[in-house]
């Protein structure tokens, strides 16, 4: 009944949207870069009398339909581009494409009307991060790292000292929908947790948005991290090549066909193995690299037609081999993980109001972990491998029918195929043997939706959209409707309102029991016993542009209810095979191991933003609290998780000196971890069922077991985390190419972050004390880059 | 993973900076222990009673040193009585004759100590005896180079209630059948609840060994115990808390108590034993 009552609401809003659009005709193109023809998004197309604007989609694509004017004056804008003045007699229909040149950032020309504002956008919770910022900025070792800028934002929060694991409001990693040209990524970590798989030299464009979710984005609760890589450049060959302390990078990029064909391959690999290598003696050998490889190639069939084919593909291995041939022993270890995705895509325009994208996307995370042990005559080896692929399309629409309706809507679905865990144990001891039988487990997730940029008045717009998703696992269906919609209203001119209302479902779980990003966290999907996890979010904001200044201010409050989020029950690891261990844990299947609760996140944040100038930058402060309520955790109370962080304040600032160099500085400041610490300390005392026996005093191994106390679950906060770091830029410009020498310094004034605390004793204060291990000191790096 | 995790925690340790930790931990006050196992067929009541110890404060009490002078007092419905400090057994005791424990009955544990702190907790007993149906050993495995028994043991769960079980295991050295030479309480425990077999008869497989193999060994003691949930949740605690030690980076797990402002168990139980002879 309800869905009969949307589907007649709908065709009463299209059937108003077209009466309206009769009498108008239709601007539409795509919007390039000159000199390379690469497709610019977001880029905001203007006319400044009609009051009237639109932005390019993901493709660089836009359409806007106006009444009939024989002068009508367009205005094309970009952040770090001149912004293109129009003079358009539109009496017709008219295809027109924009090239726009990039520019020094203090060198744009400001025209008030041409700037997009924040103020007069409905979507809120949403940042737009330039590659060019994210390359300027310092980074650990040089590494330059799309994910730690993306933790310098409010909401968002890191999980510890160096990790790449991002938190957006309350959420954990794996409720971030983390997209590659439209392909999920589903371990996005290199180095466990320490470098993100994304190479900056790559990318085109990063989009974060935490909240007031669009329709057309569905399947993860907390947050959408939209990647899009470079198409390549379509007129000339160019490249850039970069030296770092642990890892050097390539990017090469050039007409196939010019201005029709074009590619774009990229590659990183570490060398810590080859440094490490000298100080290893015969015997014992071992080593860890990281490589990287995006690829991309598109082509233009007509005006009508382009197709791409995009690709990334990386991994790491960690190995060990030890060798000793007195004992006739020899031993050896491999760890490797590493995703691979393959995105093909169509972009068709039906006429120039109508634009379809059809993609067809694979994606695949594998974890393999091989040990083999020889003594003798007696050998084990084991391996242990586990994946999750994804076979899926998605065939999407952009309709801009009027001026005040910019619709989208599209269709989608995903074959998910799980391997949770499949161990083969081989032994000298055949009752050590295991073969785990592969748990395949195929699952599909399908998705339609609806979503309309609707301009009810000058001062109120709305976003309003509807998604529909399902779930099918082993015959049992999960069908959710997802409503969406988000609402701005202007106050004045540069100052606005803004509200937003998500509900979002999330048919997989991502188990871990190390909180530190390791490999060895496993996906799994929904199943008749955990429900999918759901939140529902909504946020209320304020939104200022200071045009003066160029300064962008934004403030918005929170709240988010989530259920059916899962953890570990306490003690039980993914691992645990065999029942050798006398606890039922060893007996259980993965349902088992883990427990369902509820959510609740709430906060405020506040960005301050200045995208054009000598000096760039931003300020972010979150304050928030979050607390989970798990029946089989904390003796079912409400606890605060690990990163549960009551202020979180981010300084970042870029200042151009002038064309040779530039200095980037970022501070940031964070509330400890909340951690569960040990404070007291006593005795098990068993219960002894036979008081005249020679009990052997042990209780499951452990002599009079001692136990802890700890108060309740992650009551304890670690030490505030405050860290500066500094990068230092000289472009060297020649007349071919450009070189680019940077230095930078990771934790300037070496502040000693605690990475985790354990318990030492002090026999001479007959006490316990604590101790923190801190990761990262001062640590400087230098980068060398060439371009051409 | 373990071996991963170790290894990743020691080039942490080894690359890493290690200092006291500049962080304010407030001041704990110790909480009185307690552990009290009661059973109908148990021929006394015991309870012992220590006090934690604070870790980052000077030690002003011992873990092993029990507390003397609290006043231990059980109670049921009927009747209430006060278990006596034995300084030979450092315990706290009653004799069962003293003080009816019946199945199916609820018991409240008091503990105050003259400095004004007190603790309490409540258990319960079991509604009956259930004995194993089946009982006997199928193989003897070879696990990590050791040679173990492996025993099976089978019982019906009783039906819409929830129930929860130990297993556990002593030996029994013989000279011959009619002389013991010692006999030991292991105390490794095999815990289940009855979620996933609920009125349905349930097998329970574990692995059981002796001190050694020789000629004088030559009978397994088996203890069957149907306890409250106070015991089953307890132990399974402890066992969580053991398992998640060794990682820095997981969550421990928190052992349960059921003393309120205090720590430790008070727990009930009825109880099945067997001999599982070897031939």
């Amino acid at each position: 009944m309800k869905i009969k009552k949307y589907f007649i609401a709908t065709i009463i809003m299209v059937f108003q949207i077209w009466c309206d659009a009769q009498t108008k005709y239709t601007i539409s193109g795509y919007i390039t870069e000159k000199g390379s023809k690469e497709n610019l998004i977001g880029v905001y197309i203007v006319a400044p009398k009609l009051n009237a604007g639109t932005t390019s989609n993901t493709y660089g694509f836009y359409s806007i339909t106006l009444p009939a004017n024989d002068s009508l004056e367009l205005l094309v804008s970009y952040a770090g581009y001149k912004t293109i003045k129009a003079k358009i007699n539109l009496n017709k229909n008219i295809n027109q494409n924009f090239e726009i040149e990039g520019t020094n950032l203090q060198e744009v020309e400001v025209i008030a009307e041409a700037n997009k504002k924040i103020s007069d956008e409905v979507q809120m919770s949403t940042v737009d991060l330039p590659i060019q910022q994210i390359k300027q900025l310092p980074a650990l070792l040089g590494e330059k790292d799309v994910m730690k800028v993306i933790q310098l934002l409010p909401g968002v929060q890191k999980g510890g000292e160096g990790s790449a694991g991002v938190y957006v409001r309350g959420g954990g990693p794996d409720q971030n929908l983390i997209l590659l040209d439209e392909a999920p990524v589903y371990n996005a970590n290199h180095l466990f947790g320490f470098f993100s798989v994304f190479n900056g030299d790559a990318l085109k464009s990063v989009e974060l948005i935490k909240g007031g979710f669009p329709a057309r984005y569905g399947g993860r609760l907390s947050s959408v991290i939209d990647l899009q890589m470079k198409d390549g450049n379509k007129e000339k060959i160019k490249g850039e090549a970069g030296i770092g302390i642990i890892s050097s990078r390539i990017t090469l990029e050039g007409p196939i066909l010019k201005n029709k064909c074009s590619f774009l391959v990229s590659g990183r690999r570490t060398y810590i193995d080859a440094l490490i290598y000298p100080f290893l003696n015969e015997r014992n050998k071992g080593g860890y690299f990281f490589y990287d490889f995006n690829a991309k190639v598109n082509y233009i069939l007509n005006d009508k037609n382009k197709v791409y084919l995009s690709g990334y593909f990386g991994r790491d291995k960690f190995y060990f081999k030890s060798k000793d041939a007195q004992f006739n022993a020899s031993s050896s270890a491999n760890l490797n993980w590493g995703n691979a995705t393959t995105t093909a895509r169509w972009n068709h325009l039906f006429g120039n109001r109508l634009f379809s994208n059809l993609s067809f996307i694979y994606t695949r995370y594998n974890l393999g972990i091989s040990q083999s042990d020889k003594f003798n005559n007696d050998f084990y080896n084991s391996k242990y491998n586990s994946t999750i692929q994804d076979f899926g399309f998605k065939y999407n629409f952009d309709f801009t029918p009027s001026p005040n309706h910019y619709l989208k809507f599209g269709i989608a679905s995903t074959l998910h195929q799980f391997v949770p865990q499949a161990l083969v144990v081989k032994s000298s001891y055949p009752n050590e043997n295991i073969t785990t039988k592969p748990n395949n487990v195929n699952t599909i997730e399908s998705g339609i939706f609806l979503e309309d940029d609707w301009k009810i008045s000058n001062k109120l717009r709305t976003n309003i959209g509807m998604r529909l998703s399902s779930f099918n696992y082993k015959g049992t269906n999960f069908f959710y409707p997802e409503p969406r919609i988000g609402m701005r209203y202007l106050i004045t001119k540069d100052l606005s309102v803004k509200g937003s209302y998500a509900l979002m479902n999330q048919y997989m779980h991502l188990l871990s029991n190390t909180g530190i990003g390791l490999p060895t966290d496993l996906w799994v999907p929904a199943t008749n016993r955990l429900k999918p996890q759901q939140s529902q979010q909504v946020a209320l904001g304020l939104a200022k542009d200071i045009e003066k200044y160029d300064v962008t201010i934004s403030i918005e409050g929170y709240y988010k209810w989530m259920k059916n989020i899962v953890n570990y029950k306490e003690g039980v690891s993914f691992l645990e095979v065999g029942n050798f261990d006398n606890s039922e844990a060893g007996k259980l299947s993965w349902e088992d191991k883990v427990t369902a609760g509820k959510g609740k996140s709430y906060g405020a944040e506040l960005f301050i933003q200045k995208k054009v100038g000598k000096f760039t930058g931003w300020v972010g402060y979150t304050l928030s609290w979050i607390k989970f309520q798990f029946d089989s955790l904390n003796f079912g109370k409400e606890f605060y998780p690990r990163y549960d962080r009551r202020h979180d304040l981010s300084l970042v600032g870029m200042y151009k000196f002038n064309e040779h160099f530039n200095l980037a500085v970022t501070w940031v400041y964070g509330t400890g971890n909340a951690i569960t610490l040990p404070l007291q300390s006593y005795n098990l005392q068993d219960n002894n069922l036979t008081p005249n026996s020679n009990s052997n005093g042990y209780f499951n191994g452990n002599f009079m077991q001692a136990l802890n106390y700890y108060g309740d679950r992650n009551s304890f906060r670690m030490a505030a985390y405050h860290r500066l770091d500094i990068a230092f830029q000289f472009h060297k410009q020649l007349k071919r190419c450009e070189r680019i020498f940077e230095f930078g310094l990771y934790n300037a004034y070496s502040r000693q972050n605690p990475f985790f605390y354990y318990t030492e004793y002090d026999s001479n204060r007959k006490a316990y004390r604590l101790k923190q291990v801190a990761l990262f000191p001062i640590i400087p790096s230098f980068t060398w880059t060439y371009k051409f | 993973m373990k071996y991963l995790i170790q290894f990743i925690s020691l080039v942490i340790l080894f690359s890493g900076c290690v200092k006291d930790a500049k962080v304010k931990i407030p001041k704990q006050n110790p909480f009185i222990v307690t552990h009290c196992y009661i059973s109908p067929t148990d021929s006394i009541i015991v309870a012992k009673v220590y006090l934690s110890q604070p870790l980052y404060q000077t030690a002003n009490a011992n873990n092993d040193e029990p507390v003397t002078d609290a006043k231990v007092e059980i109670q049921s419905n009927t009747q209430t009585k006060q278990l006596l400090y034995n300084s030979t057994l450092r315990q706290y005791q009653l004799k069962a004759s003293e003080f009816n424990i019946l199945p199916n009955s609820t018991y409240t544990l008091y503990i105050s100590l003259p400095n004004g702190n007190n603790t309490s907790a409540t258990t319960s007993i079991p509604a009956g005896y259930l004995a194993p149906t089946k009982l006997y050993l199928d193989s003897i495995i070879q696990q990590g180079g050791w040679y173990q028994h492996r025993a099976n043991l089978e019982f019906l769960d009783p039906p819409n209630e929830k129930n929860y079980y130990a297993i556990t295991w002593g030996y029994k050295e013989l000279k011959n059948t009619d002389t013991i030479l010692s006999e030991v309480n292991n105390s490794f425990k095999l815990l289940v609840n009855d979620s996933r077999f609920n009125g349905a008869l349930n097998k329970e497989t574990f692995n059981i060994y002796p001190a050694s193999f020789d000629t004088t060994f030559i009978a397994y003691r088996i203890y069957f115990l149907n306890t409250s949930y106070d015991y089953y949740e307890y132990f399974n605690s402890v066992n969580r808390n053991a398992n998640s030690s060794g990682n820095p980076f997981a969550e421990p797990a928190l052992v349960y108590t059921n003393f309120k402002n205090g720590l430790g168990v008070f727990a009930g139980y009825t109880r099945v034993d067997a001999n599982l002879y070897l031939k």
